[in-house]
């Protein structure tokens, strides 16, 4: 996000929309006409809906090559990409999969459990790199603005990390959903993984109160999943452009129209502060970038392990 | 109001994940054979204290 002198915003809005899901209203490429399909849906292709292109585009010929290419080589000796993958593979495998599933279902929701994986890690590694206010300063020094209309402008508006936003991970915590919901179906039966939800032998009395609260855990399971990956990711961008922003608002506040020396020294001495700060904060955002899609399959393969092993 | 509620959740946030945290190493130095099941186990707990303290936070920081 780029501070243009067009438009003098408040630095806290600034601050917001860096870190805000893009909007409806700068699309990269407007379909007006798909409207009339999807009772009056806008579905033009946001910033936010072509970083998923980009994110589901990299996974697949980023992973699948690799494997491919590592399957039907004859050496059978893997690179320093594939290395890696299957180290954290055999990882997710024994740790997470074996471990909270079970040696006998685990293979069903293998699958699942390194594309959630692996598409989360790939999102959240794709907010982490600067490419679009690259673009976005690319533009300003071409002598564009930031609200032209062009796919470069556009690019602009929205935050960086396509898992920041909330309706993202709530699609992704759907799937968990189901799956966790199928697993416990395709095991039990329909009643019996309804049943399964309640501990037996209760007295009547308190049945009353354990299935509202057993309902709502189930309901609110998506809830938590989504908040979590959302507000992780969100809070270190939000971090960091707030830590920039020292620098503008010093700069104006020492700053005015007679002096500019004092504000662009103030500026520049708030920087040394905000930049230590900053990389201290990209550092840990490359390791939160790991810990949440490692929780993110971790907590999918527990609810999945919860509605396959009952312990009563 | 929000913020204060906000850095409140964080502070219980904190002193839940340092007592884990407490009990995690005491837990290793006593058992350390048992290590890749106590860190499974910590994880789930520290993420369930953290997503408690993210929720409010959030709540906090756009309600208040």
């Amino acid at each position: 996000m780029l501070i243009d002198k067009t438009d003098k915003k408040d630095p806290v809005d600034i601050a917001i929309e860096h870190v805000a899901n893009s909007d409806i209203h700068h699309p990269l490429f407007d379909i007006p006409f798909l409207k009339q399909f999807f009772f009056g849906i806008d579905l033009s292709i946001t910033k936010h809906v072509f970083l998923l292109f980009l994110v589901a585009f990299i996974t697949v010929s980023s992973i699948v090559f690799l494997v491919q290419r590592y399957i039907s080589s004859k050496t059978k000796i893997p690179g320093k990409m594939m290395s890696f993958i299957e180290m954290v593979i055999v990882f997710l495998r024994k740790d997470i999969l074996k471990g909270f599933i079970g040696e006998k279902y685990y293979k069903d929701w293998e699958g699942l459990v390194y594309s959630l994986f692996f598409f989360i890690l790939i999102g959240n590694f794709l907010g982490l790199i600067p490419i679009f206010d690259l673009l976005g300063l690319i533009n300003y020094l071409g002598g564009g603005n930031s609200n032209d209309g062009t796919i470069l402008a556009n690019l602009t508006h929205g935050g960086n990390t396509v898992t920041a936003n909330i309706n993202v991970n709530f699609a992704l915590a759907l799937i968990t959903c189901c799956a966790f919901t199928v697993a416990g179906i395709r095991k039990y039966g329909f009643f019996k993984h309804w049943k399964n939800l309640a501990p037996p032998g209760l007295a009547l009395p308190l049945y009353l109160i354990v299935i509202p609260i057993e309902i709502m855990a189930m309901l609110i399971r998506p809830l938590s999943l989504t908040l979590r990956l959302a507000g992780n990711m969100m809070g270190g961008h939000l971090a960091l452009i707030i830590f920039t922003m020292f620098i503008i608002t010093n700069a104006n506040v020492y700053g005015n129209e007679y002096s500019y020396g004092y504000g662009i020294l103030a500026g520049l001495g708030t920087s040394i502060f905000s930049v230590t700060l900053s990389i201290g904060i990209i550092l840990l955002e490359i390791l939160i970038a790991f810990i949440q899609a490692y929780v993110f399959a971790l907590l999918t393969a527990v609810y999945i392990g919860m509605a396959v092993n009952v312990d009563h | 109001m929000g913020a204060i509620g906000a850095g409140l959740a964080v502070v219980g946030a904190g002193i839940g994940i340092g007592l884990i945290g407490m009990g995690v190493a005491g837990a290793v130095a006593r058992q350390p054979e048992a290590k890749d099941e106590i860190r499974a186990q910590t994880f789930i707990l520290a993420i369930l204290v953290e997503g408690t303290a993210i929720l409010l936070g959030l709540l906090g920081l756009f309600i208040g």
